[in-house]
């Protein structure tokens, strides 16, 4: 046991053990996001419940179920969805005319019928009734439109006409292939469609676009000046205190919380700088501002700045990392300052440069807080990027995915049951970083491979 | 300070009292040394007593390396390279160096050679063909590398990344070769094979060689000079000095008593 202590084996097994908390950790986070986030569309089987004895069953989804604890003994309650068909006239009362209900186990009937059927309506209203053969409707109607004859909750029934459908199921009688097939189709709409009226349904094309857009602006923005300065701090500045003061302020600005970034960005760069920007160019459009407003641009320079730090950092490191012995075999072959910098120190250094922009996408993109205050919004009419000239509107407002999942999850009525949906949204977001993060290390890959430096 | 130097003599580079100060400690004080053109010289001394610091005042790379300061002349065919209106870049293709430890780039062969022409506004790529395969040939590396001009230089051996830098340095044509002690990091045929080269470089170049290898200082160079705590203690034929050296610690240093 002595022995053991002293070879310092427990050592190892802290920090293995620290390692294997940590990798658990994270592997619980993904694992949540996803399993929590591909459910969102996988499509569940329709119940049928009773609100009173002699009621009409209705049909309705499962949400989850929630333990009540208000009484005594702990009842079980379920969380159901009824769908966008009430309307008022319907409604037997009004504890009972909201979209999601609070059941008793009792209240639910155990069949499910089979011709229970899930539609999707353009408009973002989800409906959930019972599919009428249409032969016999037909009888006594005119074949005058071609549609669904739909039966919901307690209404005669109605035909939904084909063109305000956009896809609909019958849950309860889907093979598994059909489910899988159903399960993509929601995500390809989910992934390419815009947002309904209500925010929590229809699509986030819009603000996976602009998150998009706005982390590569914003990288291209931080890029160039995060690597200038880091060159000019390593390679020309004089080695004295005053640079050391620079640089520790610098390292210190990654500290500023992203918040105040954003209220500056406001005070600054929209006021300031976007207001001159309006009477230098725009005057004829004064008083409505064009620049001096919150928008895309703005948005990214905050985010630049909010990075700037990431970048300078990282290549910095680099640059200090190559051998001295590298610029000096430059120098003596006759290179100047700006010859050795440009065609030995910068090609050699760029796997850390891009290091610096992985840590800075990676960290802009996952930002919200300061995006509300400089031009994100909960649903843009436009495109920041369209086939309109100048093709890339950089004072538009645009929608950001870490936004929406906050006005989804927090900020909207429905908020207790889109917890999925936010869940959906993350993955989505999460998904994205990844892909981001990954193109730009496989770019740094290939520079690594090509500058090897062998010791 | 002992000099035993030959009254007619040709000179390439001529050091005139010459001090240098790292900061505020002194590394150089008072060297006068001339450097005969196609010959070897040869800078002997204990280590940290300034080899390195004058091999470097010849071509102006002290500067590059530490807050320094100098005083007295160098002089490049008669011509001060400390003046202001200097080309620094132009003086150090005309003084090329190599390093104790091999620094080829990591680019490929060819580029490592072509580096210096091309800053140089060599475009032709039918002249740096030439010029690259000239120099390799000199350097007796053309008949290894010749199928893998374009790998990368790093996965050279260390003996023929150091020929490669030699190479590359003389690429340019220089007047003056500069080394510093540019075996001390390879296995016994690698240095042999780096000496020979040295012995035939002189028929075009002047060479300066710093070493800390007596044998090898004695096998390579025409002349010796024999620094001790930046002083230049005794300069003369290297025949002289191994065999008569006219000071007390020269002697001492040569038979391995001190240093
Ligand atoms: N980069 C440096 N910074 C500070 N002092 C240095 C540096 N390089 C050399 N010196 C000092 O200069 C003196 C001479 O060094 P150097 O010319 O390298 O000696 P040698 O090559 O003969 O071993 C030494 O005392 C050393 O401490
Ligand atoms: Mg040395």
């Amino acid at each position: 046991m002595r022995q053991w202590w002293q070879q310092g084996s427990p050592w190892v097994w802290l920090s293995a053990s620290a390692l294997l908390l940590c990798l658990g950790l994270f592997m619980a986070l993904l694992g949540l996001i996803a399993v929590k986030g591909m459910q969102h569309f996988w499509p569940a089987p329709l119940v049928q419940f009773q609100l009173s004895e002699q009621g009409k069953p209705q049909l309705g989804r499962l949400v989850r179920q929630i333990s009540d604890r208000s009484e005594a003994a702990t009842n079980r309650l379920w969380l159901l969805d009824r769908g966008d068909g009430l309307s008022k006239e319907n409604a037997e009362s009004p504890a009972s005319s909201g979209r999601y209900l609070l059941l008793e186990a009792q209240q639910l009937l155990p069949e499910r019928p089979s011709n229970a059927v899930l539609v999707q309506l353009h408009d973002g209203r989800t409906l959930y009734g019972t599919m009428l053969d249409a032969a016999e409707v037909w009888q006594s109607q005119e074949q005058a439109e071609t549609g669904l004859w739909l039966e919901l909750a307690s209404q005669r029934p109605v035909l939904l006409p084909a063109e305000d459908i956009r896809a609909y199921w019958l849950p309860n009688q889907l093979s598994l292939w059909q489910r899988g097939v159903v399960f993509c189709q929601e995500w390809r709409h989910f992934l390419t469609a815009a947002p309904s009226q209500n925010q929590s349904a229809g699509g986030i094309f819009p603000a996976i676009f602009g998150t998009l857009v706005m982390v590569l602006l914003m990288a291209v923005l931080v890029t160039p000046f995060g690597i200038l300065a880091a060159i000019y701090l390593h390679e020309y500045a004089p080695k004295n205190w005053l640079t050391q003061l620079i640089r520790t302020s610098v390292y210190n600005l990654a500290g500023i919380p992203s918040v105040v970034m954003g209220i500056f960005g406001l005070a600054f760069f929209v006021y300031v700088l976007g207001g001159s920007l309006d009477r230098l160019f725009y005057a004829d459009q004064l008083p409505a501002p064009t620049f001096g407003t919150p928008g895309l641009f703005w948005a990214a320079l905050t985010l630049a700045l909010l990075t700037l730090p990431v970048v300078i950092v990282a290549t910095e490191e680099g640059l200090s990392r190559l051998p001295q012995a590298q610029r000096l075999g430059s120098f003596a072959l006759g290179a100047t300052q700006a010859e050795t910098i440009w065609k030995v120190v910068v090609p050699q250094a760029a796997p850390a440069m891009l290091t610096g922009l992985i840590l800075a996408i990676a960290r802009a993109a996952g930002e919200v807080a300061p995006l509300m205050l400089v031009g994100v919004v909960k649903s843009a009419p436009q495109l920041p990027v369209d086939m309109q000239f100048p093709f890339i509107h950089l004072e538009r407002k645009f929608m950001h995915l870490g936004y929406h999942l906050y006005d989804v999850g927090f900020q909207s009525p429905d908020a207790e049951v889109a917890m999925s949906l936010v869940y959906a949204i993350g993955l989505v977001l999460l998904t994205l970083i990844l892909l981001l993060n990954l193109s730009a290390f496989l770019l740094r890959q290939r520079l690594r491979r090509k500058y090897r430096l062998i010791d | 300070m002992q000099t035993a130097m030959p009254t007619t003599m040709q000179t390439k580079v001529a050091i005139r009292d010459f001090s240098l100060w790292f900061q505020h400690q002194q590394v150089l004080d008072s060297i006068e040394l001339t450097i005969p053109p196609n010959q070897v010289t040869a800078l002997i001394g204990p280590s940290g007593c300034g080899k390195s610091s004058l091999l470097r005042a010849m071509n102006r790379m002290n500067e590059l390396m530490i807050d320094c300061r100098n005083q007295g002349q160098v002089l490049l065919d008669g011509q001060n390279i400390y003046q202001p209106e200097t080309d620094v870049a132009r003086l150090r293709c005309r003084v090329g160096m190599v390093f104790q430890k091999p620094n080829p780039f990591p680019k490929s062969v060819y580029d490592n050679v072509a580096f210096g022409l091309r800053l140089q506004g060599e475009r032709s790529r039918r002249r740096l063909d030439e010029q690259v395969e000239s120099a390799l040939k000199q350097v007796g590396l053309w008949s290894e590398v010749k199928s893998r001009l374009h790998q990368n230089a790093l996965t050279l051996s260390t003996g023929q990344q150091q020929r490669l830098v030699i190479a590359r340095a003389i690429a340019l044509q220089p007047e003056v070769l500069l080394l510093d002690e540019p075996a001390s990091a390879l296995d016994p045929i690698s240095t042999l094979k780096v000496e020979e080269l040295i012995y035939e470089l002189k028929a075009t170049y002047t060479v300066v060689i710093v070493t800390h290898n007596m044998q090898q200082a004695a096998r390579v160079s025409d002349y010796t000079a024999f620094l001790n705590q930046g002083r230049l203690v005794e300069w003369a034929a290297t025949h002289t000095i191994f065999t008569q050296p006219a000071s007390q610690q020269t002697e001492d240093y040569i038979t391995g008593r001190f240093g």
